[in-house]
């Protein structure tokens, strides 16, 4: 039987390609390659003729745009559509009723994508008549399978597609008005459009460049590359959120987010995570600290994201050294990362036996014992900053595997 | 010269009772074309005056092989989709096209000139259908599929070998961009994780909007895998089958089901294209194809951006740039080279170059390594972190945090270790993790796939072995 094919791999793999460019199903595109290679093995004294170069689905654009799968056949122009699993095929309806439907539709079964037959005709009456009931933007039709289906005794009682009439080329804007959003446009003024667009091959040009802006593949392959892009943010977010206890998940997000407009989508990029690490710091130091001593633990926090010790850093931004130690043995005797608290003149006090010199330490606040707190506590949250920082680097190293 | 055209004199001398039709032809069409001629005399009729022929027998099919055959070729082959699918995807230039059809043609006359010489020596009586358009037609269309077979096993076999020779031209250049052969699959520049961003605004805030049609943008969040809703989980994208029962979509049937969730998925991408076109035209421009400059090859930065010889060079001793400002910021371009070069398609994204995977030539090209170096960390990978190079004395420290400056990752994943590659996985790999023969002989055939959605339409959604094929593969971004 001529009506049935095999499908090779290669075409396979050809219209794979094809149809996430175009975005248009590939069923329908493997239906007109199983149509073409049921006429190839047809007998060649039945004189089918395809020309490949006169058919609307030689381009893309067209395809794109309009949906059309036609194959020609000594010069009649034929729509191939798949039927799918619920038994019906599907057409959208700025075609029928055009110049590109005047002979039918060749219903396609398909076995898996392997390989099919063509099992019946729709006429474009048939369409036209299904058409006048329509309300919604796509027809669906209910095919009956032929019993003895003859493909060739068909193409060769198909009327002769008609010479191209002049039509009004379309105008671009009305181009990107119909591919981006037809909604608001009268079904008579699309079918107009795609005559137009049909008939002056001078404007497929202009039809590419509206495509390749706004094509069902392009809004495809934008949403893929979004599913992405939300991915990455929450697995960053989810990583760095222990680090940064006091930060929100969504906070984290926003931030990551943003970043991804400064140094694009690869948290794998050394600025990338540079700047998240140091962004995600100061913003968890602020939730901490304010004023001055924001701006010490912001300078500790940088010294020590750059890879110096956290000892180190603050020693030299403190320039107290005895409040930094005083506060070094508080923090040792509380928990590693716990949260901040000022220190307590108990602690402060339980501190000095621990050092190993004891200092004479005195400002204008004084403790009861004649201590002051502030230079402690502002040392305590520069080891705090620091101790984040420390943190947070390790974010580094889990970013570049992410 | 009797017609004023050679080629209809050959044709003459070596069958002078056709004269008449030849004077009629030339008259009529104004003609001159031998070809044309011979197409309108007809198969049987060429044949029945070859068989006529005695020792002038040979010269008449050699004028059938010069005016017959190869004009018809030439023009099927111009013409054949396939072919033309297939060279475009390589990027091949019209003449180099045109070589090709060439020598084609060629080989197919010759393969039909012996059927066609076999045929007259047994003096076959259907002999005449080597001559009839439709057997040349189908001839072509064997011919193009054995030659586009041929050519992806080369590029297959090709691609496998991750030691390419960095002094050879990368055969990547030259093969279809269907699968992420190259790092950077997946790379998003600035701009379009701006568009992006925007994006998920919009669509968080239509999901909102009061009477919205949710179903629909539900439908499209969990296909994709958009993490908007709590229907889907970011970065994982469903099949149909799984997004129908994810959100209960209830038909009698599976098809049913299934044809009610890409009505919903159609409605849902129209909205989407809608919104995009009104409120963020920006999309459109962020999203053409464009020339990765921290990738590019030296050529391409030549011809395709136009770059001079010193912005080459800057350009690859300085990779990798975040943006294209970062191009003007450390000398590579001047300010005033950007609208041009942005114009012909320039964008700087970040690529990681996985250490365990990267081809020599990537980690010479982008990452800057010597070739020596390079060889080596091919040879002596996988590495568990990037720090083992240095603890294996590879690389000193200075080294790896140069080289992690330009890129350099090395990837570690034993989530997917425990998991097989549908993609590279043998068919009895296949059969043996549940997957029923039939099934992973259609796998085997029809990939590689690059998304899971692909590997419905040619499974079907109802098709037994759907869970073993989630639990137990990943799709894996590698020639198949």
């Amino acid at each position: 039987m001529f009506n049935e094919a095999k499908i090779s791999k290669e075409v396979v793999r050809l219209s794979q390609f094809r149809t996430r460019q175009t975005g248009v199903p590939l069923k329908d595109e493997l239906a007109r390659h199983l149509v073409q290679e049921a006429i190839y093995s047809a007998d060649p004294e039945s004189g089918l003729l395809l020309d490949e170069d006169a058919a609307y689905s030689s381009n893309d654009s067209l395809v794109s745009a309009f949906g059309v799968n036609d194959v020609m056949v000594n010069g009649k122009r034929i729509d191939v559509r798949a039927v799918e699993e619920d038994g019906r095929i599907t057409i959208a309806r700025e075609l029928i009723g055009t110049g590109y439907m005047t002979a039918g539709t060749m219903a396609v079964s398909l076995d898996q994508n392997e390989g099919g037959k063509v099992i019946a005709f729709i006429p474009a009456a048939q369409w036209q008549a299904a058409d006048r009931e329509a309300t919604q933007p796509t027809l669906s039709l209910k095919v009956v399978a032929a019993s003895e289906f003859d493909l060739v005794k068909t193409i060769e009682a198909l009327p002769l597609a008609p010479a191209s009439t002049p039509h009004t080329a379309a105008a671009s804007t009305d181009l990107m008005k119909f591919m981006a959003d037809k909604t608001d446009m009268p079904i008579d003024a699309q079918r107009k459009l795609v005559n137009g667009t049909l008939a002056n091959n001078q404007s497929w040009s202009q039809l590419r460049e509206v495509v390749s802006m706004w094509s069902k593949g392009k809004v495809q392959a934008v949403l893929a590359d979004g599913a992405t892009w939300n991915s990455r943010v929450e697995k960053i977010a989810e990583m760095a959120a222990p680090k940064f206890k006091r930060l929100a998940k969504e906070d984290i997000e926003r931030i990551v987010a943003k970043l991804g407009e400064s140094y694009g989508g690869q948290p794998e990029s050394p600025a990338f995570r540079k700047a998240l690490i140091s962004t995600l710091t100061k913003e968890e130091l602020t939730k901490l600290v304010s004023g001055a001593t924001l701006k010490k633990a912001s300078d500790v926090a940088d010294a020590v994201l750059s890879g110096r010790a956290v000892s180190e850093a603050v020693k030299e931004i403190a320039r107290n050294p005895v409040a930094v130690q005083i506060a070094g043995h508080i923090k040792r005797n509380r928990d590693k990362m716990g949260e901040f608290v000022d220190a307590t003149t108990q602690e402060i006090l339980g501190a000095f036996p621990q050092m190993s010199m004891q200092a004479v330490y005195s400002t204008h606040k004084a403790t009861p014992a004649g201590h002051s707190l502030e230079p402690v506590n502002e040392a305590l949250k520069m080891l705090y900053a620091g101790e984040l920082a420390k943190n947070a680097r390790d974010l580094d190293d889990e970013l570049s595997n992410l | 010269m009797v017609t004023g055209s050679a080629e209809l004199d050959t044709v003459l001398e070596l069958a002078p009772e056709w004269a008449q039709l030849v004077r009629n032809f030339a008259q009529e069409s104004n003609a001159r074309s031998a070809a044309e001629f011979l197409s309108k005399v007809g198969a049987k009729a060429i044949y029945l005056k070859a068989l006529s022929l005695g020792d002038a027998q040979s010269r008449f099919v050699h004028m059938l092989q010069a005016h017959y055959y190869q004009p018809m070729l030439q023009k099927m082959l111009s013409a054949n989709q396939n072919l033309r699918r297939f060279l475009s995807q390589r990027r091949v230039g019209a003449d180099e096209m045109k070589g090709q059809v060439v020598s084609l043609s060629v080989d197919i006359t010759q393969k039909l000139i012996a059927t066609l010489n076999k045929q007259l020596s047994q003096k076959e009586e259907d002999g005449f259908k080597v001559l009839l358009p439709a057997y040349v037609q189908r001839s072509v269309h064997n011919a193009v599929i054995d030659y586009i077979r041929q050519e992806t096993t080369w590029e297959r076999q090709t691609l496998q070998d991750m030691n390419l020779d960095p002094q050879q031209e990368d055969p990547r250049t030259a093969v279809a961009d269907d699968v992420g052969y190259t790092p950077e699959h997946k790379a998003l520049s600035r701009e379009q994780v701006t568009q992006l961003n925007e994006l998920r605004r919009h669509l968080e805030s239509m999901l909102k909007e009061p009477g919205a049609p949710v179903e629909a943008l539900t439908v499209v969040d969990c296909i994709f895998g958009m993490g908007l809703t709590p229907h889907s989980v970011s970065g994982e994208e469903m099949t149909m089958r799984e997004c129908c029962d994810k959100l209960k979509i209830q038909a009698e049937t599976m098809a049913r089901r299934i044809a009610r969730c890409q009505v919903l998925l159609d409605k849902g991408l129209d909205l989407v294209r809608r919104k995009i076109y009104k409120d963020l035209p920006g999309i459109a421009e962020a999203w053409q194809r464009g020339l990765n400059v921290n990738i590019a090859s030296r050529r391409e930065l030549a011809q395709q951006l136009g770059l001079t010889e010193g912005e080459v060079d800057r350009c690859i001793k300085g990779r990798q740039f975040s943006g294209t400002e970062e191009l003007i910021e450390r000398g590579v371009i001047t300010r005033q080279r950007l609208p041009e070069l942005t114009s012909k398609g320039m964008v700087a994204a970040f690529v990681p170059v996985d250490l365990n995977s990267a081809t020599t030539r990537d980690l010479i090209d982008i990452v800057g390594m010597p070739k020596e170096k390079a060889i080596r960390i091919v040879a002596e990978r996988p590495f568990q972190k990037a720090e083992e190079l240095v603890e294996r004395k590879i690389l000193t420290k200075d080294e790896l945090a140069n080289y992690t400056k330009r890129g350099a990752v090395a990837r570690n994943r034993p989530a997917d270790a425990k998991r097989l590659d549908l993609n590279r996985a043998s068919q009895q790999d296949l059969e043996q993790c549940g997957i029923d023969a039939r099934n992973a002989e259609v796998i085997v055939k029809t990939r590689p796939f690059l998304t899971w959605s692909e590997v419905e339409e040619f499974l079907g959604a109802e098709a037994s072995c759907w869970h073993a094929l989630r639990q137990k593969f990943f799709l894996g971004l590698s020639p198949g």
